[in-house]
C-alpha cells in the first residue's frame, strides 16, 4: 500500500523536564516506522545524553554543531579572514540522503541526528544549538513517507529561539503534576503566538482512568487540546534505568490512538 | 538569544540586514558579518549601538570619503 503524503511531517515533542519527552519520542518513532514511514529523530536536548539508547542505536552521531566547526572553534574559522566553506546548512534545502554519514545514525528505518551537547562548565549558553536546530529543520525537505520527530529541550526557551517556526506541529508531553499542566497551558499560548495550529498535549504516566479524566478536564479548562494518553508502565522506567530501548507492546494501543489523529 | 540581529539605520528607519550573526569584524572600511551557519555579508557601515539584552546591533551607513584630487598644477 502506498502511503499518502500528509501535512504534519515535522513534529516537535516538548514539555516539562522529566515529563517523558524522550521516552515518548522513542515510542512514537517505533510505531511510526511500523506504519511504513522512515523516521528521523532530531535530538535537540543539549543536556540528556541517552536518546540513542532509547532508540536501540549503538552510538550518538557527531553533533551538527561540528558542521560549523564546533562551538569552541567556530570563531577561529570566522577570524581567518576568508568566507566559510559551504556546508549542508548553507544550502537553502536538503534531503535526508544529503546528511553526511557521520552526522546521522540509522537502524531499521529510524535515523538519529544530534544538534549538540553542553560539554563543559563556563562554555557559554546553548543559543547556537537552538539556531542550528531551527535552521536544520527549516531547510530539511522531507520526502513522501518521511517524518521528523524532534526531541526538544525541556521547558520553553526554544520558543525564544524560534525553533517552532520550522516545525508543523507540537506535542506537549504532560505528566500528572500542576507544574506540568501549567507549562502545557503556557506552551499552548506561546505556540499560538507563532501561529502554530497543530498543538496537542499527550498525557503521560497516567495510572488510572480516574486520573486520565481529571487531567483531561483540567487541560480542557485551560484551553489545551489532548490528543491521547499513555498509561503508567513500570517497564519504561526499568528500561530507562538500564539503558535499554524503549519499546512496549503494552502501550501500542495508546500510541496508535495518538498516531491515528496525528498522521 | 545571544546571536545578534543586525539592522542598518537610515533616515531614522531601521532595516534588518542579517539574523543569527555570530561574528563581526572590520574589513575595508565596512563590517564583515558571518552567521552561525557560515553565511557572510560585507556591509559598508559602522556600529551605532549594541544591545546585549535583546541581541540587536544597529549600524549606520559610512559616508563615502571623497578621493583626494590631483595636486594643483
Amino acid at each position: 500500500m502506498e502511503l499518502e503524503e500528509f501535512f504534519m511531517k515535522k513534529i516537535a515533542v516538548g514539555g516539562k523536564g522529566g515529563s517523558g519527552k524522550s521516552s515518548m519520542v522513542a515510542l512514537l518513532a517505533n510505531e511510526i516506522r511500523e506504519r511504513g514511514y522512515r523516521v528521523l529523530v532530531v535530538d535537540s536536548d543539549e543536556s540528556n545524553p541517552g536518546l540513542y539508547r532509547m532508540l536501540g542505536l549503538d552510538r550518538r552521531p557527531t553533533p551538527l554543531l561540528e558542521l560549523v566547526g564546533g562551538k569552541s572553534r567556530v570563531f577561529e574559522t570566522f577570524s581567518e579572514g576568508s568566507d566559510s566553506p559551504p556546508t549542508l546548512l548553507t544550502r537553502e534545502e536538503f534531503r535526508l540522503a544529503d546528511i553526511p554519514s557521520e552526522y546521522i545514525v540509522t537502524r531499521d528505518g529510524v535515523a538519529l541526528v544530534c544538534v549538540g551537547k553542553i560539554l563543559q562548565s563556563l562554555e557559554g549558553c546553548a543559543c547556537p544549538m537552538g539556531v542550528l536546530n531551527r535552521e536544520f529543520l527549516g531547510r530539511l525537505s522531507l520526502g513522501k513517507n518521511e517524518v521528523a520527530l524532534i526531541d526538544m529541550e525541556a521547558g520553553i526557551e526554544h520558543f525564544g529561539r524560534g525553533v517552532e517556526t520550522s516545525v508543523d506541529s507540537m506535542l506537549i508531553v504532560t505528566e500528572p503534576s500542576l507544574d506540568s499542566l501549567e507549562l502545557a497551558e503556557k506552551m499552548n499560548a506561546l505556540a499560538a503566538e507563532v501561529q502554530m495550529e497543530n498543538v496537542w498535549t499527550v498525557l503521560n504516566n497516567v495510572a488510572s482512568e480516574e486520573l486520565d479524566l481529571r487531567l483531561r478536564e483540567e487541560l480542557e479548562r485551560r484551553g489545551v487540546a489532548v490528543i491521547g494518553s499513555i498509561g503508567y508502565e513500570p517497564e519504561i522506567f526499568q528500561s530507562g534505568l538500564e539503558g535499554r530501548p524503549i519499546r512496549r507492546n503494552e502501550l501500542k494501543a495508546d500510541i496508535d490512538g495518538i498516531l491515528d489523529k496525528l498522521l | 538569544m545571544c546571536l545578534a540581529t543586525v539592522y542598518v539605520e537610515e533616515d531614522g528607519q531601521q532595516e534588518e540586514v542579517m539574523r543569527d550573526v555570530a561574528w563581526i569584524e572590520p574589513r575595508g572600511g565596512g563590517l564583515q558579518m558571518v552567521t552561525l551557519i557560515g553565511e557572510s555579508r560585507l556591509v559598508e557601515a559602522e556600529i551605532k549601538s549594541i544591545n546585549l539584552m535583546d541581541s540587536s546591533i544597529v549600524l549606520r551607513r559610512v559616508m563615502a570619503k571623497t578621493a583626494p584630487g590631483p595636486p594643483d598644477a
